[in-house]
């Protein structure tokens, strides 16, 4: 049971804090809500956990691995992928193609021999291609699938987002802010993919959003920090009634002397 | 599923066939000093070919691929003129030493990128003639090394005729080497990494391996048309492989369609035969001639020849549709024609 456990993350940029000594753990199956205001550091944990920055100091661990060893690209091969604020698509390919590159590491742990025979290549190929289609068809994007990514809306692009990130059958998805720029339907359809993601497909869900509606919907516990530190952590509920994130959010109450 | 790959081996065949007739002919139309123009427009083919795959496909800007030209081109001189090698035995090494060149540069060029890394590039390719002038015991210095030219081994075909039917048939099979490259998962992480780097690395692409692979592949190719340019010509001199070259092979790439399979094709008509149709249009300065063609070109055919002929045939194709068959689909592309179309952007790329 691969459990994501974050220790003491501390990351400075400049003379900015990010992250100071932020800890909390995600279980296996959960759908974890990371939330905060503007510049709490949120996206910095995420891009920490999948190697895009290297913390100053503490560890990730997924199971019996050290997140902090991997190189970047070997991320996935561990089982974490992850989304993008800004979709980030390959922009000149099609759908189903941007796919297929999220399904790049697939069929690689067969070593050396796999990769120059040309059968083996084949057959590898064709199962991204089956792989690739039942993700299209759980995200409904059929009728897209051909066409040329940067051609779609930016609604459509985020979905495909998700769609690459789950193409690698990923067992923890980071997702980045994935409701910003969309409108009230699509984050009640992306709240629905949520839960199913994590009930269908059973994939844990680290979700860093600033939608409020859709975090405490979705999570099963939500971890808030602010001005890097990790200041409350529970069910949405006790989030939603703690003093500090009250604080927070709605700026610092007056001591009452 | 099953309907595409049908349709992607006809027309596949279709153009293997038209490949093979452009092979057969050409020598036969013309004489001598013609038939050396066609042998050098598929030379030209094989080295835009290599420039578009690191270039085109994968986004690294070089303007020194005639460095790696000339590596191949100095690899097979000095083989034939030292060692007496046979000029067909030479080629294959010739390509390799060519990569491994490419190969090593891309690993220091890793860090660079865009504007930084062509200028970089464009070091290599103003370097390389003067170390080959000054390593005289090996490449003849200035003076070059003159080879002799190949024999025909085909009673019935001159040398010039036989050189050509050599050439294409190299290029033929390096050409379906790159399509068959390209169109794998390694073409596709190629294109990948040109169009997002970030998301290409989050997707679990090792980007300094496939840049550098790319680099090396398209060096590769560079190397053999310089290999197969020195026997052709039967003499290798440094001037041969100025910075000159090495624009030319970017203007090819450009004009043909960048990140195109066929563009490589088209853009080697057009820099070998340009220069010949401008002395003819201005003697004083064709030059003059030649800058005009091109922005004439870039300007009715922003996405290079391939581009412009996609978009006609599928412009085409929609009036005929929407004669003959009416369809609620108004103007909507045909998934046929969406599937074989290039997966890169043409122009976008670089």
């Amino acid at each position: 049971m691969p459990k994501l456990e974050v220790r003491g993350l501390t990351k400075r940029f400049g003379g900015i804090l990010a992250l100071e000594d932020v800890s909390f753990d995600v279980e296996e199956g959960e759908i974890v809500g990371l939330i905060g205001p503007n510049g709490a550091g949120k996206t910095t944990v995420l891009n920490c956990i999948s190697r895009f920055v290297p913390p100053d100091h503490g560890a990730i661990a997924y199971g019996q691995r050290q997140i902090l060893r991997l190189a970047r690209h070997d991320v996935v091969k561990a089982g974490i992928a992850r989304t993008f604020q800004q979709a980030e698509l390959f922009k000149t390919m099609t759908v189903l193609d941007n796919l297929l590159i999220g399904l790049h590491t697939e069929g690689q742990l067969g070593g050396i021999a796999s990769r120059f025979s040309v059968p083996a290549r084949w057959r590898t190929e064709r199962r991204r291609h089956l792989r690739a289609a039942e993700v299209i068809e759980f995200l409904g994007l059929r009728d897209v699938q051909h066409q040329v990514a940067s051609s779609l809306p930016f609604g459509l692009q985020k979905r495909v987002d998700v769609a690459r990130a789950l193409a690698s059958t990923p067992r923890l998805i980071l997702l980045d802010e994935p409701a910003s720029g969309l409108s009230h339907e699509e984050v009640d359809e992306l709240r629905q993919l949520i839960v199913s993601m994590r009930n269908d497909l059973k994939v844990t869900v680290l979700l860093v959003e600033h939608h409020m509606g859709l975090v405490m919907a979705a999570s099963d516990r939500v971890v808030v920090l602010d001005f890097g530190r990790t200041i409350a952590e529970g069910t949405p509920q006790q989030v939603q009634a703690d003093r500090k994130v009250i604080e927070a959010y709605l700026g610092e109450e007056r001591p009452a002397v | 599923m099953g309907g595409i790959w049908q349709r992607a081996r006809v027309s596949s065949l279709a153009w293997l066939g038209a490949a093979l007739l452009l092979i057969i002919v050409p020598p036969w139309m013309a004489g001598g000093y013609r038939i050396f123009q066609f042998t050098f427009v598929v030379i030209y083919l094989i080295a835009i070919l290599g420039l578009n795959i690191v270039t085109g496909y994968n986004g690294q800007f070089s303007l020194g691929h005639g460095a790696f030209y000339a590596v191949g081109a100095y690899v097979t001189g000095a083989l034939m003129y030292h060692a007496g090698t046979p000029y067909w035995a030479t080629i294959p090494l010739a390509g390799l030493t060519a990569g491994l060149v490419g190969f090593l540069f891309a690993i220091p060029a890793l860090r660079l990128s865009g504007l930084y890394l062509a200028l970089a590039t464009l070091a290599l390719a103003i370097s390389v003639p003067q170390i080959l002038k000054k390593w005289e015991s090996v490449t003849g210095g200035v003076q070059g090394l003159v080879l002799t030219k190949p024999h025909s081994p085909i009673g019935a075909l001159t040398s010039d005729q036989w050189l050509f039917y050599f050439t294409a048939v190299v290029a033929l099979v390096l050409y379906i080497a790159a399509w068959v490259v390209l169109r794998s998962s390694v073409g596709r992480a190629f294109v990948a990494i040109r169009d997002n780097e970030v998301a290409a690395e989050a997707a679990g692409i090792p980007i300094a391996r496939f840049k550098t692979l790319a680099f090396g592949m398209s060096a590769f190719y560079a190397g053999i048309a310089g290999s197969l340019s020195a026997f052709v010509v039967a003499y290798v001199a440094p001037d041969s492989f100025d910075f000159l070259l090495s624009l030319n092979l970017v203007v090819g790439m450009v004009v043909g369609g960048t990140g195109t399979i066929i563009g490589p094709a088209l853009g080697a008509v057009f820099i070998e035969f340009l220069p010949s149709y401008s002395q003819d249009i201005s003697r004083a300065a064709p030059g003059v001639v030649e800058g005009v063609v091109l922005v004439v070109f870039m300007y009715l055919m922003p996405t290079g020849v391939a581009g412009f002929l996609a978009t006609a045939g599928r412009k085409a194709l929609s009036l005929v549709r929407g004669r003959t068959v009416n369809h609620g689909a108004a103007g909507a592309v045909p998934p046929t024609l969406a599937d074989q179309e290039p997966r890169a952007g043409p122009g976008e790329g670089g």
